[in-house]
């Protein structure tokens, strides 16, 4: 009799641990039209942040519409999988979306599929060059950053604005110094203060950073660290600060804490992975091989976002016009952003 | 530099300590249970996930975060009893099912928040009611110390007064008495006419309503949010925690304060110019230190407690 329950119960477990694996894996509808060409998307971590990785989601899943065979895997920030995710999306794709900086070993994978396209989001390999199947997209978050640090240098009323990051890495403080450049520019006797969270995914983390950083006088901080950045903004009300979103417009996804996020600085993964796909299909040459793509202003892969229109914009008008001047300035080349990348 | 070092001792970092403190000394104290009764208890991270969960589920549907707590409880009754059919009826390995309870728990939770709640990563609403700070009378009107004591969620005070009551149960009560006996000498226990198995059972439920309280806590006392993961290790340090207090109420209570305060200064060390990889590490750092030396204290009592009965034995043959 034991045994039997302990058979059945474990059969139970064994069960609805692969619905999970289900629930969460890849599904394949065949699209309306039926384009050939089958994109699978690899995600270092999972989905769910709110911001960089829903965005590359968003992205697949507006392939799939337009007819694309997409799927999406998630390795949940377990590094065994990814070199294994990697491959085996290879051996059934025709393009391969890497979304990630930990991916590294990229490099090794796409050696060995020639005839597979790679696409690493987010990061720049050691030897891209060598590659002429894979192609890197870096974005100028730098200079969004110097935009919503712009708006934060004039909206403080403390003179100190705050930072929170989700790791001490390159592309983390590319977004740091864009944004302490912008907030000085708008306000010479600007204090701006950092702290990382030192995870993606610990919202309690990033209160905590938040309280840290009010302790010190910022009064409106910017949160580019995940779902960790998320516990500011839960906080930011009682903490009596304003928080400023990334990677996705947070006043919508998060639209019951609209009232606390200015405005958000959109690194639109999305869009560049969705027209990176359709240049490709429609036109192969048009591949890039062993190029960096830098994804900017042009083409909205970058913008500062102030919410749905049927929110209330909380960032004064002339304000937002002073952005639009300044967004004109650094595409024309006349304000230099500075960057943690050569 | 010494300026940069008394500003880190601010009333936020003790806030901090509190904070990161409660949802481990209330899980701790459910291990202690596990622990007296001779079962090596690392199910508890599944354990507080799913009162995590359910807190946050039952205080989204009914508004009222009563509710919450109250269903977190219930499951944490059923998993303990799930845990104590495998472990003390049928006999499995207790590190085996406790690994299972915590995959299980990790993965079931994402499941039905994606499919049943349509919601991936972390589940934000107004709708999911959080516990009310409590200001207390007395103690809040005072300069420093009010603002340090006073103002968390109910689960707080709670916690501090458990560790009490647990120590009174555990040494001052019989069933306390059988449950450290069902642990250290279950023959003896069966000898005096009381069921060492029923004592098992009781203390894995106990176990799993206090981890229940700590996931309620850690959903419901501060952000009101649930999180894929939210326990981030919490059971695993609560259960060092027990180790490490050498399974002693207070003693425990102790080494979770350690630890919360540890993790609240490893933030504030990043104002210092310490890089934020080394700050993480502070906590398990000092832990391991902490470890060694209770170790070379207990090896030094022994060496120097064989010296003296030797010196005795010498005396009396002499």
């Amino acid at each position: 009799m034991k045994k039997f329950i302990s058979l059945v119960l474990a059969t139970a477990m064994i069960l609805s641990m692969t619905f999970v694996m289900a629930g969460c894996g890849d599904s394949k509808d065949e699209g309306s039209e039926g384009k050939d060409l089958k994109v699978v998307g690899v995600v270092s971590t999972a989905l769910g942040d709110k911001s960089f990785n829903d965005s590359a989601k968003e992205g697949l899943d507006t392939l799939k519409k337009q007819g694309f065979d997409t799927s999406l895997v998630e390795c949940d920030g377990d590094s065994s999988k990814w070199e294994q995710s990697l491959r085996s999306a290879a051996d059934t794709a025709d393009m391969v979306i890497a979304v990630g900086s930990e991916l590294t070993m990229i490099e090794k994978v796409c050696k060995d599929y020639p005839d597979v396209k790679f696409v690493w989001v987010d990061m720049v390999a050691d030897h891209l060059s060598d590659y002429d199947n894979l192609t890197c997209i870096q974005y100028k978050q730098n200079e969004g950053s110097y935009l919503v640090g712009y708006i934060a240098g004039s909206m403080t009323k403390s003179n100190v604005v705050g930072f929170i990051g989700g790791m001490d890495i390159d592309v983390i403080n590319d977004f740091y110094v864009g944004y302490a450049q912008g907030a000085k520019d708008a306000n010479k006797d600007i204090k701006v203060v950092k702290r990382y969270a030192g995870s993606w995914s610990d919202p309690d983390k990033g209160a905590q950073c938040a309280q840290d950083l009010k302790a010190q006088g910022a009064d409106i901080i910017f949160a580019a660290a995940g779902a960790s950045g998320n516990g500011a903004i839960l906080k930011a009300k009682d903490l009596g600060i304003k928080v400023i979103g990334v990677d996705q417009d947070q006043r919508l996804t998060m639209s019951d804490y609209a009232d606390d996020i200015l405005c958000s600085m959109l690194k639109n993964v999305g869009n560049s992975v969705i027209d990176m796909v359709n240049n490709y299909y429609e036109d192969n040459d048009s591949w890039t091989g062993g190029e960096v793509f830098h994804a900017g202003m042009d083409g909205d892969y970058i913008k500062v976002s102030y919410g749905g229109d049927d929110q209330e914009v909380i960032v004064p008008e002339d304000v937002r016009k002073a952005v639009d001047e300044k967004a004109e300035e650094i595409k024309s080349g006349k304000i230099v952003v500075d960057t943690v990348f050569k | 530099m010494w300026e940069q070092i008394t500003a880190l001792f601010t009333v936020g970092l003790f806030q901090n300590t509190i904070r990161n403190a409660t949802p481990v000394i209330l899980a701790a104290l459910g291990g202690l249970f596990t622990e007296h009764a001779g079962i090596m208890n690392i199910g508890m991270e599944g354990m507080i996930l799913g009162g995590a969960f359910v807190a946050v589920v039952f205080s989204f549907t009914f508004a009222s975060a009563p509710m919450g707590v109250l269903f977190a409880v219930l499951i944490g009754i059923i998993i303990g009893l799930f845990f104590a059919l495998f472990v003390v009826k049928l006999k499995s390995d207790e590190f085996i099912i406790g690994m299972t309870l915590n995959t299980f728990s990790a993965g079931l939770t994402v499941y039905l928040l994606r499919t049943v709640f349509h919601q991936t990563g972390s589940w934000v609403s107004t709708d999911i009611k959080g516990l009310p700070p409590i200001d207390i009378p007395v103690i809040k009107d005072i300069p420093l110390l009010g603002d340090i004591l006073s103002g968390y969620s109910i689960f707080v005070y709670i916690s501090w007064v458990l560790v009490f009551l647990v120590w009174v149960f555990l040494y001052r009560t019989p069933y306390g008495f059988w449950m450290r006996a069902s642990g250290e000498h279950p023959e003896a226990l069966e000898t005096a006419g009381i069921d060492p198995v029923k004592m098992k059972v009781l203390s894995s439920v106990l176990c799993g309503i206090f981890c229940g309280l700590s996931g309620a806590h850690l959903a419901l006392g501060y952000l009101n949010c649930f999180a894929e993961g939210m326990s981030a290790s919490r059971g695993f340090i609560a259960f060092a925690c027990v180790v490490f207090g050498m399974a002693n109420p207070p003693k425990v209570f102790g080494a979770a304060l350690l630890f919360g305060f540890l993790q609240a200064l490893a933030i504030r060390l990043q104002s210092v110019g310490i890089p934020s990889d080394l700050t993480e590490a502070v906590p398990y750092l000092a832990t391991v230190l902490m470890l060694v030396y209770i170790t070379v204290r207990g090896a030094n009592k022994k060496r120097n407690r064989a010296k003296k009965a030797m010196a005795v034995q010498a005396a009396e043959e002499g």
